[in-house]
């Protein structure tokens, strides 16, 4: 018996690690090319993002800020695709602008796989106008409180803002009906807390990499008021908006597709997780019962 | 249903899923392919972000400002903007960070990064302690230990507000080590030390799921724009 365990407890210990990633990637392209995906509700700390978008007054502008690059494109490129879907849904124009040099990049990606191919009849300018990318991360923010105009007298096309009309009745950042940050670290959501949120009042929402997630939660809900982490976050997003929205069970919805081989992929390190500690009881057993 | 693979004509596809699985293949071990795949990367990035910080920096932000007849080469259409003499000084202290590179002279280097670290101190200390310390406060009190709505007590969000609480204090606790830690104190301080673990537990298994939906991104890219099995 003792021996049985010894073996076991060594050819786990012995274990080869490429095991573990073969593994780990059979079963993430099994779960994608199965079309699993796993049934997700928001949760209270994604809700709220939600439901102030469906409250907001007619016509109020989202500020949609993507904070990110495309290595951090996986998690916060879906939640950013379901924000764009959803403003247009309910008719609020979105002025989309980045802290990231790459964030023009960013923002080209979502109006070509959301606006030009879901709504080909959203007109730029009118229902949505781009900002892009400006140097300056806290500082740029800093002012844009009091005057858009002051970093940005036009928009990525030339376009003066005082000639688009998504903007109209907008001054600074207090004027959005919501700000959101979809953040991939510095600068990002933390610097629209602490230079935007707490000192304008304005409803700021985020959504973070699943690294990032810790740091933020603690600013929820008294100086966010939501939060979505990572994938399941966005998927937590589309799922709000498929409930509310049912026309929007019909588009393409990346997270939700990602929650089945990302829930598979857990439970195979769940599974490895649990093999080692019994791997390290067997021995622990072993030992104890040898003379 | 899985369909017939399609594989792309695209030659950027075709490019990010090389250079994909070259990365990958570190994972069986270290090899000339990954090698190659690493450098691509690092010197790709390096041109990038030099590019990148020309032209929406440097660019915009001091050769239009000092030279505006310039901006008639990157926008013709776009009226000349006015000569701002106050960008002088980001251009002198962007010339003193250079003098790092003589030794002789390195210490000039210093004076831009005082300014940098005194600006950027002094700008942030109210906003960080409103932000990060006064409202932090006022978060973890939050509405009481006995939060009431219409009559009602809400005793989920009193057991959440009382561990809230509970973990805060026994984590300062913790880090208080003027005290020795025994007795009723240092069974506080255990506790604060179990809500450590639990909450670096829930922060590595945040990162984990990052990671594994990074992992799914790349093979969503392999199998879908691709292979066109997806």
């Amino acid at each position: 018996m003792n021996d049985r365990c010894d073996r076991i407890a060594s050819w786990l210990e012995g274990l080869d690690r490429r095991w573990i990633f073969l593994v780990l990637a059979v079963v993430v392209v099994a779960a994608l090319l199965s079309g699993v995906s796993s049934p997700d509700r928001a949760t209270s700390v994604v809700q709220p993002i939600y439901d102030r978008i469906e409250n907001l007054p007619d016509g109020a502008p989202i500020l949609l800020s993507l904070d990110y690059s495309p290595s951090s494109a996986p998690e916060l490129e879906p939640m950013a695709e379901a924000l764009t879907q959803h403003a247009l849904l309910t008719g609020h124009p979105i002025c989309y602008m980045s802290l990231y040099p790459t964030g023009n990049n960013m923002i080209s990606r979502v109006e070509e796989r959301i606006i030009t191919r879901e709504f080909p009849q959203a007109v730029p300018a009118r229902d949505w106008v781009t900002l892009g990318f400006q140097v300056g991360g806290e500082m740029l923010i800093n002012s844009l409180r009091d005057s858009l105009t002051a970093r940005y007298p036009t928009d990525v096309t030339g376009r003066p803002l005082r000639d688009v009309p998504a903007l109209r009745g907008v001054r600074g950042l207090g004027d959005f009906g919501l700000i959101v940050s979809l953040s991939a670290g510095q600068p990002g959501l933390k610097e629209w807390i602490l230079y935007a949120g707490d000192v304008l009042d304005v409803p700021l929402a985020g959504g973070c990499t699943g690294v990032g997630a810790p740091q933020f939660f603690p600013y929820y809900p008294l100086q966010i008021l939501g939060l979505m982490s990572a994938l399941k976050g966005a998927a937590e997003y589309e799922a709000a908006l498929a409930r509310g929205h049912p026309e929007f069970t019909a588009a393409n919805q990346p997270a939700t597709r990602g929650m089945g081989p990302q829930s598979a992929a857990h439970l195979v390190i769940v599974a490895f997780i649990l093999l080692g500690n019994a791997g390290l009881l067997l021995r622990f057993l072993a030992r104890r019962r040898s003379p | 249903m899985i369909a017939a693979i399609h594989l792309s004509g695209d030659v950027q596809v075709w490019i990010g899923a090389l250079l994909t699985l070259m990365v990958f293949s570190f994972l069986w071990r270290d090899n000339p392919f990954y090698k190659f795949a690493e450098h691509v990367f690092v010197g790709v990035s390096a041109a990038y972000w030099m590019v990148m910080g020309f032209w929406t920096t440097l660019w915009p932000a001091l050769v239009l400002k000092l030279f505006p007849a310039a901006g008639r080469w990157s926008s013709p259409d776009a009226p000349p903007g006015a000569w701002d003499p106050l960008a002088l000084i980001p251009a002198a202290l962007g010339l003193l960070m250079l003098a790092r590179l003589w030794p002789r002279l390195s210490w000039l280097g210093k004076w831009p990064t005082a300014f940098i670290l005194g600006t950027t101190a002094g700008y942030s200390l109210v906003r960080y302690l409103r932000s990060d310390f006064l409202y932090q406060i006022q978060a973890t009190i939050g509405t009481g230990l006995a939060p009431m709505a219409a009559g009602r007590w809400l005793w989920q969000e009193s057991l959440a507000q009382l561990l809230v609480l509970v973990g805060t204090v026994s984590g300062l606790v913790y880090f208080v080590n003027t005290r020795e830690q025994k007795g009723a104190y240092g069974r506080v301080a255990r506790w604060g030390l179990l809500v450590l673990m639990i909450t670096f537990g829930a922060s590595f298994g945040s990162a984990v799921m990052g990671r594994v939906a990074l992992l799914v991104g790349r093979f969503q890219e392999l199998l879908g724009p691709w292979l066109g099995i997806l």
